[in-house]
């Protein structure tokens, strides 16, 4: 089973940081569309379609709330489940971000095991395939 | 409140940010640098020979900024870690860069959950600075290639 995500961080590096994580822990990616922040992601969305959004939280532009409140507010996108990666994990944050649909938190620095386990429980068929050697 | 991480003033604040500085540098580099520093962290002025230096502001229930420096290869090898890269000499300039803005934002949100756990932050995007003389205390620990140094300042 393949799945298609988008990353959106404003950082490359961490964007190649996850796809390659996930890839080593052997999940399935038949497409990854990036963007840099909220509002390149939605402009993207209008062209392709994702099975998953992985996003941070500050972001210059249109930033990780703001991309889940448009998200919400649309019919075909908000059926897209988002997971939030971010240093900003404190209880109220978490609370916010999940109320407006979010349906996971990983806080960085994360273990790869963290992230498979929430992708896991979001996506059930979307098992790993293989074991990963980090 | 007032926080940094010089010590000797007898401020348990004092302590809890270079304690907290700490654990966070650590686990940011064991959890996604594979980097494992030797034990026994020393405090000094501005570290000597820094070639990279990054700091990420953050405002809030704090204000102020925390700061990472180290030596070029060093960071080099840390990017090439973070990156997957076998060959070191394949990491370009521009992603030592952002590696180490990554870095320092990572460890930055790990220090602040330390020090303030139900406090509420906005990290500023890390930016490249000079870690020129100054009374802030940098807490430095030595890694295979090379030291690497923290230093937090805040404020309420």
């Amino acid at each position: 089973m393949t799945k298609r995500l988008m990353i959106v961080d404003d950082s490359p590096v961490m964007r190649s940081f996850v796809r390659r994580t996930l890839e080593i822990a052997g999940f399935g990616i038949e497409h990854c569309a990036e963007a840099s922040n909220g509002a390149e992601a939605l402009e993207k969305l209008s062209a392709i379609e994702v099975d998953l959004i992985l996003t941070d939280i500050n972001m210059p532009v249109l930033d990780g709330e703001g991309l889940l409140r448009a998200l919400r507010s649309d019919p075909e996108l908000s059926r897209i489940p988002v997971v939030v990666v971010s240093t900003d994990s404190t209880d109220q944050r978490v609370d916010s971000l999940m109320g407006l649909g979010a349906r996971g938190y990983l806080k960085k620095p994360f273990l790869p095991e963290k992230l498979s386990g929430i992708l896991s429980g979001i996506l059930p068929d979307w098992e790993p395939e293989s074991e990963g050697d980090f | 409140m007032n926080t940094n991480t010089e010590t000797g003033a007898g401020s348990g604040t004092q302590v809890t940010a270079r304690a907290e500085c700490e654990a966070a540098l650590i686990e940011v580099l064991e959890t996604m640098f594979f980097e494992l520093p030797a034990d026994g962290s020393t405090l000094a002025g501005a570290p000597p020979g820094a070639a990279i230096a990054v700091t990420a502001a953050f405002s809030g229930d704090l204000n102020g900024s925390l700061s990472i420096a180290s030596g070029f290869w060093a960071m080099r090898r840390l990017a090439a870690s973070f990156l997957g890269r076998e060959d070191e000499s394949t990491v370009t300039e521009a992603e030592i860069r952002q590696v180490a803005c990554e870095l320092a934002n990572m460890v930055c949100g790990n220090a602040l959950s330390r020090i303030e756990p139900h406090g509420r932050f906005r990290i500023a995007t890390p930016e490249l600075c000079m870690p020129g003389p100054g009374s802030r205390r940098w807490i430095t620990f030595p890694l295979e290639s090379g030291d690497i140094s923290v230093t937090l300042e805040a404020g309420s």
